[in-house]
């Protein structure tokens, strides 16, 4: 059973569009990697799909049942959403920010319980944070604070992951071991949609790799069909090497912003 | 740096015995100094003598407004710096403070209350209403927290704008002190009445305050993470919204304006709740409670000319204290 499909979605603010006929489906196992210029319309995408933002037009669907219709409590048992700057307003422990991944499976006045507490014990030595347990969690690193956000995105135990940029702040080893986690986190049937600036993480882990510009899908499919040296010229305005590497696989080398491109830059 | 794994339970029971013994020391403090359990021994007998009547009329009265004031603005203090997720909120900021000094400053301005003393606590719980949903209309339902801030601010000039015209046009010198006297906190002229009259209005102020904390956990990662997390974030602004009008609002109806409680007290406690908001809701309410009870104890005890009130001790103490805080905080953060 598909897990989301989302079909001609249209959003624009302030005139300006933001998506434009955008059709997507997850289906239960699979790691798609949303890739894209700055601006192209990948944070929007993932916030519809959170139902954190209604699109103009256009349906969403989790597992067969309208976005719209679906509870509150049970939309965030069934999605996880991870923010792009994930804030922490007070200076709490980080074991009580991951623990706040099981809210919505408790009620109003339910205590977490000891199954939740291990749930959320898993959830910390997934991402490698159980030593940091008891730190306050607005004194951490960049990586650590990006880890831990992770966590208390599994201890919520959603079917479906929508994470926004998830390896932005994290040094190339969590980098590898943030994208293994995602591919043991899809193995279950449940499936992750993750935007990703670096293309060799989204050719080496993902599934699929969708690609979007100024607001459109413009690509979709396996990373070797999708991440070519053309598509990538037109759409980033880039030269790059694409490499077959026997242990890394797909690799793909940026080494030059085409002249047009550049100079338009230059414009800013 | 570590947090400090708090045992909330503790510190809830720690306080709430605190509140018990001061209560007590609180009955036996006034004016007129009699033996305390003559006053019991005619309370459980059949006819009521003069200091029972002290006892029950004056003295618990006025301690139990006292504790259901400070727990209210304690209480409404943490909840609104944890749905704004600024320390510096305070339980008047979204209008039902200065909404409900308005229109009690309207009936003593036209001495309504002379002959219709309920008239001033009811209309004060109005003008609070009045205020927080006027606040909530122009901030708009889906408003960030800046627009919440400037709507809360601009209603709150307003109505101090009201205030000031009445004490300048007031019909008399008599009528002006009154006024003024009243804007500075007094509980020395609470009575049963007004204790039943706020009584209700404080309840359910508490009791929708209560189901807050599991959106203010949420909140504290931010408003889109919170709402990803199944939390309803405007039914949760409403209610906080309704809340403080209904508990602050009964609170200054009924006792006038007491600064600092609401900002100082759910200060002081977040680190021993491990700066979790919905623990900080019952702490900060059992904190409040015993602040106010410990100022006007104070300002009983104080001997001065003419008598302190104490909304101006609770500013005189809260104001330095607050400053003390926030030096140490910045010492904390270099």
């Amino acid at each position: 059973m598909t897990l989301l499909s989302a079909q001609q979605l249209n959003l624009s603010r302030r005139d300006q569009p933001c998506l434009a006929q955008v059709d997507l489906t997850l289906e239960p196992g699979e790691l798609v990697g949303l890739i894209g210029p700055n601006g192209a319309g990948k944070s929007s995408l993932l916030q519809c799909l959170a139902g954190l933002t209604q699109p103009d037009s256009g349906s969403i669907r989790v597992q067969q049942q309208p976005l719209h219709s679906i509870a509150p409590e049970q939309r965030g048992r069934l999605l996880g959403y991870l923010a792009q700057q994930g804030e922490i307003h007070w200076p709490i422990s980080v074991e009580r920010l991951v623990s706040l991944g099981r809210t919505s499976h408790l009620n109003s006045w339910q205590q977490p319980s000891a199954d939740d507490l291990a749930i959320v014990e898993q959830a910390l030595q997934q991402t490698d944070t159980l030593h940091l347990r008891h730190r306050r969690a607005t004194e951490l690193s960049g990586g650590e604070r990006s880890r831990v956000l992770l966590a208390r995105l599994l201890a919520g135990e959603p079917q479906l992951l929508l994470a926004d940029e998830p390896t932005a702040a994290l040094d190339p080893a969590h980098q590898l071991s943030l994208m293994q986690i995602l591919r043991n986190f899809v193995q279950t049937g449940r499936s992750a949609l993750v935007v990703l600036h670096d293309l060799n993480l989204a050719s080496r882990f993902c599934h699929r790799v969708v690609m979007m510009d100024q607001a459109r899908i413009v690509a979709s499919g396996p990373a070797d069909q999708v991440l070519t040296p053309e598509r990538l010229a037109q759409v980033y305005g880039i030269r790059s090497a694409v490499i077959q590497h026997p242990q890394a696989g797909l690799s793909i080398l940026p080494y030059e912003v085409i002249a047009t491109a550049a100079s338009s830059l230059e414009d800013y | 740096m570590t947090v400090f794994s708090p045992r909330p339970m503790s510190l809830y029971l720690s306080l709430g015995l605190a509140l018990l013994v001061l209560s007590l020391v609180s009955l036996s403090l006034g004016s007129s100094r009699f033996p305390l359990e003559q006053a019991l021994a005619e309370l459980f007998s059949e006819g009521q003598g003069i200091y029972s009547l002290i006892l029950v009329e004056l003295r618990l009265a006025r301690t139990l407004v006292a504790l259901i004031v400070g727990a209210s603005l304690g209480v409404c203090g943490a909840a609104l710096q944890g749905l704004l997720r600024n320390p510096l909120a305070s339980p008047g900021l979204l209008g039902s403070s200065s909404g409900a000094a308005l229109c009690a400053v309207i009936t003593l301005y036209f001495g309504l209350h002379s002959e219709l003393p309920w008239l001033l606590p009811l209309a004060g719980i109005g003008g609070a209403l009045l205020a927080t949903a006027l606040v909530y209309l122009i901030a708009g339902r889906d408003s960030s927290i800046t627009t919440i801030i400037l709507a809360g601010v601009a209603v709150n000039a307003t109505c101090a704008a009201g205030i000031s015209l009445a004490i300048n046009l007031a019909p008399s010198p008599y009528a002006t002190s009154e006024i003024a006297l009243w804007l500075l906190g007094d509980l020395s002229k609470t009575s049963l009445d007004s204790l039943w009259l706020m009584l209700p209005f404080s309840l359910l102020g508490w009791l929708l305050l209560a189901g807050c904390g599991r959106g203010l956990n949420a909140l504290s990662l931010g408003e889109q993470t919170a709402q990803s997390m199944g939390i309803n974030l405007p039914r949760l602004r409403l209610r906080l919204f309704i809340a403080t009008a209904l508990a602050v609002g009964a609170a200054v109806a009924t006792v006038g304006s007491i600064g600092f409680i609401g900002l100082v007290v759910p200060h002081l406690l977040r680190p021993m709740v491990g700066y979790d908001p919905a623990r900080l809701l019952p702490a900060s309410a059992l904190g409040g409670a015993l602040m106010l009870l410990l100022a006007d104890m104070g300002v009983r005890l104080i001997n001065t000319q003419t008598p302190l009130q104490v909304g101006v001790l609770t500013a005189l103490v809260g104001a330095p204290f607050f400053l003390t805080l926030i030096i140490r905080s910045r010492r904390e953060a270099l």
